[in-house]
């Protein structure tokens, strides 16, 4: 039996959804950051009302789900009457960004330039997980620090702050509005401040970079969230669990 | 000073190539399949075969390197036709949506077949990214050999169980949406070398795994990809690419 995910039997609704941004959003994650929140930074940034169903009851759940992981996305139309759901982080992330715009300017060049600068990114974000976040051996976390540094962070940071510096460091990586690649950085400075402080990352230090965090910050709902109780209480378990 | 790939005086050439399939490609990686591999592979399919594939295979990487946006490789120089534009696109990941986009790999061109191959493609490639950082990548044959169980227990079975009951429910023609390849299957297709190389075929073959199995054979079957395999280039690759990343 198909999965509900996939059943094309949805094809057509799923079509007429996707470009539709009055619907209501449904995360259903772990109550931290972690692979969940970028999906969340950019239904919010689309003006999405969105509600984060943080899993408690996961092992029960864990089985309906197409490949027993979380982030899992159900959108539901403003009329109430279609639904689809999406899994995967990343095809979440790239059907919001599609949804509302966060490709660039529509042309096949600012999309491609938007996955360069957001897959180097993620692929860093992936590497800092891998190697320093889920490490619960402190041993074997303060042995990976510094390779980790040297070899992945402190390239991203020279490579980015100068493509953000060539792009008269108005805090965006192409044209002058929010993009993917902005909210992967804006969530990657958080992650490398937390092994780091301001050591490599700051206003002074990487000021195209940090730019980009402040450009975040001044989109209206994006500082809503932020400054939210459910975002702050994620935040805490967040720094609990995965220690940023 | 903008890099030259994102110099945007270039956007209105960019978007007039991008759908072009007439091009001819030039793949700058080392002499493996690695990271790599996939953008060949898309490239084949999407010209029926390698001879517009030029693969340079980087010997002076470290000349080469700083002047790449990101200082990795694999990049990727498309050509017209007619000679005239050049575009380069960098990370393995865009260079490879660039090109299936280009070829129609993403399904019928609906939101909702689009949002399917992502799907599939992005849960395989987190397991080739593990299995690249667990096991291919390593060098300490203790710790490769540590790694192997709860790389097969934690990653690789899950992505087994998954992948051979979405596919089935298909109706195991080989394809994860509708009946012609897309990116979903070329990942598929490449991760069964890995899974292989590190479990020989206890987990994925044509008996244990049937659906799964039928995905290598349906790429087999496209022309393209059977020349390119038969190539004295593909078997040197593989050949270089079992003694460095053991698949």
């Amino acid at each position: 039996m198909i999965h509900p995910f996939f059943d094309p039997a949805q094809n057509t609704a799923f079509n007429a959804l996707a470009h539709k941004t009055d619907s209501t959003f449904e995360i259903r994650y772990f109550h931290v950051h972690g692979m969940g929140a970028m999906s969340r930074t950019i239904a919010v940034i689309g003006g999405g009302k969105l509600s984060n169903v943080h899993a408690e009851d996961w092992a029960t759940f864990k089985p309906t789900a197409p490949f027993g992981v979380m982030p899992l996305l159900t959108e539901t139309s403003a009329d109430g009457k279609t639904k689809l759901k999406i899994a995967e982080s990343d095809a979440i992330e790239r059907y919001l960004a599609r949804k509302f715009g966060l490709f660039g300017n529509g042309s096949v060049f600012e999309e491609v330039l938007v996955e360069s600068f957001a897959s180097n990114t993620q692929a860093l974000i992936n590497q800092i997980f891998d190697k320093y976040t889920i490490i619960q051996d402190p041993a074997v976390k303060a042995a990976n620090k510094g390779p980790l540094i040297d070899q992945h962070v402190a390239r991203w940071i020279r490579h980015h702050e100068d493509h953000l510096q060539a792009n008269g460091a108005t805090g965006h990586y192409v044209g002058d509005k929010v993009t993917l690649a902005d909210v992967k950085t804006d969530y990657v400075i958080t992650i490398i401040q937390a092994m780091t402080g301001e050591e490599l990352i700051s206003e002074e230090k990487t000021p195209a970079i940090w730019k980009v965090r402040q450009e975040m910050d001044k989109i209206e709902s994006v500082g809503v969230w932020k400054a939210s109780e459910e975002y702050k209480s994620i935040g805490k378990d967040n720094y609990d669990l995965l220690g940023y | 000073m903008v890099h030259a790939f994102f110099n945007p005086t270039q956007a209105a050439a960019f978007d007039a190539l991008a759908p072009k399939t007439d091009s001819t490609f030039e793949i700058r990686y080392f002499h493996l399949h690695g990271q790599g591999g996939m953008s060949r592979t898309l490239i084949v399919i999407g010209t029926g075969g390698h001879s517009r594939l030029t693969n340079v295979h980087e010997g002076d990487w470290a000349e080469y390197k700083p002047t790449t946006p990101f200082g990795v490789m694999p990049l990727l120089t498309e050509t017209s036709a007619d000679g005239k534009t050049k575009l380069q696109i960098a990370e393995s990941d865009s260079i490879e949506r660039y090109l299936a986009r280009k070829f129609g790999l993403f399904g019928s061109g609906s939101a909702f077949e689009e949002v399917l191959v992502n799907t599939f493609a992005n849960n395989t490639q987190a397991l080739i990214v593990e299995i690249i950082n667990k096991f291919a990548l390593v060098e300490d044959a203790e710790v490769k050999a540590a790694n192997k169980r709860p790389l097969i227990t934690d990653h690789i079975a899950r992505w087994i169980k998954h992948h051979e009951e979405h596919l089935q429910a298909k109706g195991a023609n080989g394809h994860y949406v509708g009946n012609k390849v897309t990116l979903a299957d070329v990942k598929t297709d490449y991760v069964i070398s890995m899974i292989q190389g590190v479990s020989g075929e206890e987990l994925v073959s044509e008996e244990k795994t049937p659906a799964i199995w039928k995905v290598r054979q349906e790429m087999d079957k496209i022309e393209g990809v059977a020349a390119w395999k038969a190539s004295e280039e593909y078997k040197s690759l593989d050949k270089e690419n079992f003694e460095f990343l053991a698949y």
